[in-house]
């Protein structure tokens, strides 16, 4: 247990730090605010006016779910680039046939034109 | 975990069937977008993903380490699948003329979940089982809503897609109950072994009948058995008709297969639990979906009530199964039952299409079918005969269907549900015969001496189910011995079945 006792003091420390640097710079910081600087950041974007429940393009979830799959691909490739020379042949085979289904799934995006924003 | 590379024969069919569809979308997307193209492709390849299911068959006993099951009783099934598929395609074919479909997509997305319903079919552990259901699910969503630009084919995929997604949750968390109350255990046989360790000093923990509870919920689900049903009427209705023909058949047949392993072979000791639940459902589902399929004007919808009410026929057989020596019994009733109404199903939905065709507004109302048989005789008798063998009547192939699985559940001791069963069928010749009389006894109207222009792909298709039907209603024999003897084998773990 006491192995941990540097983790807590840790912890401890930048609790204290954390709390301290935003209280002083609440403080004693100048504050010259202007409409621009208030705004909700919404990365980079102009913030959504209004009702947040907005209608917007469907495209957006097509591209954010073609994101998650080939996302996952790569989630797949780390662990067998980890384990290369134990998996041997077996595992790079296996692996091309993945990624030749994941590639055909892409040649079928690009050809259906999912990918131009209109 | 070994790998043995003669394992892979093992599911050569599906990955025939998923190489099939990956070069359906390829040559839509590549080559050519010829209807004619894509669908000959498809075709030829369900013919020849069937001979590979006959003939290329994997030695070993054991394969992928006892995920999937090897023997012929999964060989007979898997060809059933195909067979479905098959019928699928070919009524899909003039169907999808001038509707202005993607139909490289729509031909690939019953391949792929024609792929999850052969896994599902051969799966023996938890895993592949759920494996099999979402590839096969996934699918089918999207095919419900592939009519765009039709509002009620909207409803049909997201109403699928909610419940369905929701069911897949009851499923996923009864799998890890099971998984928990059997020791970290995922197969099938591995589940069975470790459930006779339970009992005396030693009594199963109560979340193993939750687990076995939320499983059976789950796949309750995907047969659309009452209480589970409600998606089913607006899907059915709202999808393309031939995906509904192919709904009503594949995925009903493979998730009952699935159920029958798992329950039959797998917690056959847990049947004192499982038993009078199922047979409580089972019984609601055949008077509830006979008894408000009475009262459908549409005739899509009618098929669906009547589907319900036929899982509930094939719930007996899943309540049998857990009765120790009726197993093998019940598994053959099964499969002869699945094989006719396969036949009877789809050959009503291609009557049901042509019918609907000829109508300017191409609905699907059953006053459409007054006086057919004055202009069409032929249609009309193939109909005649499909709603006759739907109903259970000699000499039809639905009528040995019932029998088989009706006298298993008998030997079972399930008396009370067999004399509900037939009561029901008795209920149900009630809204098949309506059609019947519909056509040979009411006027005919403006609209049913329309020609009907029957093309040859689903001529074949009356033609073929007719035949079939009407083969395996007066020579039985051949089929039910197949079914025997597949049945006799299904690859069951090493252990003796002990009676609690």
């Amino acid at each position: 247990m006491i192995d941990y006792f540097p983790v807590l003091l840790l912890m401890v420390i930048v609790a204290f730090m954390a709390a301290a640097l935003l209280a002083i710079t609440t403080f004693i910081g100048p504050k010259r605010t202007n409409p621009d600087k208030e705004l909700p950041f919404e990365t980079g974007n102009l913030p959504t006016p209004g009702n947040a429940r907005a209608q917007f393009s469907v495209h957006y979830y097509l591209v954010a779910i073609l994101f998650v799959v080939f996302d996952v691909e790569v989630a797949f490739l780390y662990p067998w680039a980890v384990q290369f020379k134990q998996l041997g042949l077996f595992g790079l085979i296996e692996m091309l046939v993945f990624l030749f289904i994941l590639f055909i799934g892409w040649l079928f995006i690009i050809r259906r034109g999912v990918l131009e924003w209109k | 975990m070994t790998f043995n590379p003669t394992d892979l024969l093992a599911i050569a069919p599906e990955i025939a069937v998923l190489s099939l569809a990956i070069l359906v979308i390829m040559i839509e997307v590549l080559i050519s977008r010829s209807e004619e193209v894509l669908q000959g492709i498809t075709a030829i390849g369900l013919l020849a993903v069937m001979a590979v299911s006959i003939f290329v068959r994997s030695t070993s006993a054991n394969v992928f380490s006892g995920m999937v099951a090897n023997d012929d009783f999964t060989m007979y099934l898997k060809v059933l699948l195909t067979g479905i598929a098959l019928l699928a395609i070919l009524m899909s074919k003039d169907y999808l003329k001038g509707k202005n479909f993607r139909v490289g997509e729509y031909y690939t997305l019953i391949l792929l979940a024609t792929v999850g319903m052969m896994i599902l079919a051969s799966s023996t552990d938890l895993v592949t089982m759920f494996l099999g259901i979402e590839t096969m699910s996934i699918a089918l969503y999207a095919l419900a809503g592939f009519r765009s630009e039709c509002s009620k084919s909207n409803e049909a995929a997201m109403k699928y897609f909610l419940l369905g997604a929701f069911s897949t949750g009851f499923l996923l968390y009864g799998i890890a109950l099971l998984y928990g109350a059997t020791g970290g255990k995922t197969n099938f046989a591995d589940i069975g072994i470790a459930i006779t360790a339970f009992g005396g000093d030693n009594p199963a923990p109560a979340y193993l009948y939750a687990g076995i509870g939320l499983i059976m919920v789950g796949l309750l689900f995907k047969v659309a058995a009452v209480p589970f049903h409600f998606w089913s009427p607006d899907v059915y209705q709202g999808a393309p008709t031939p995906v509904t023909a192919f709904m009503s058949a594949g995925p009903k047949a493979a998730a009952i297969i699935v159920f029958l392993r798992l329950f039959g072979w797998a917690l056959p000791d847990m049947s004192i639990a499982w038993q009078p639940i199922l047979g409580v459902v089972a019984a609601v589902t055949m008077v509830t979906g006979n008894i408000i399929a009475l009262s459908q004007q549409n005739i899509k919808r009618m098929l669906a009530y009547s589907s319900i009410s036929h899982a509930g026929y094939l719930l007996l057989a899943v309540i049998a199964a857990g009765t120790a020596g009726i197993r093998s019994d019940a598994a053959a009733g099964m499969l002869f039952y699945l094989v006719a109404y396969y036949l009877m199903n789809m050959g009503a939905f291609t009557v049901a299409i042509l019918v609907s065709r000829a109508r300017l507004d191409g609905d699907y109302q059953i006053n459409n079918y007054q006086g057919l048989a004055a202009n069409h005789p032929w249609i009309a008798g193939a109909m005649a005969l499909f709603m006759i063998s739907l109903t259970g009547i000699p000499p039809t192939a639905g009528f040995f269907g019932k029998l088989y699985v009706f006298s298993a559940a008998v030997k079972a001791g399930f008396i009370p549900l067999v004399v509900i069963g037939v009561l029901a069928s008795a209920i149900s010749a009630f809204y098949y015969l309506r059609i019947v009389v519909y056509m040979y006894m009411r006027p005919e109207t403006a609209e049913s001496s329309k020609d009907l222009k029957p093309t040859p792909a689903w001529k074949t298709i009356m033609i073929v189910c007719s035949i079939l039907i009407i083969y395996l209603g007066v020579m039985p024999g051949m089929m039910m011995k197949l079914a025997d003897s597949s049945s006799q084998k299904i690859s069951s773990p090493n252990r003796v079945v002990t009676l609690k």
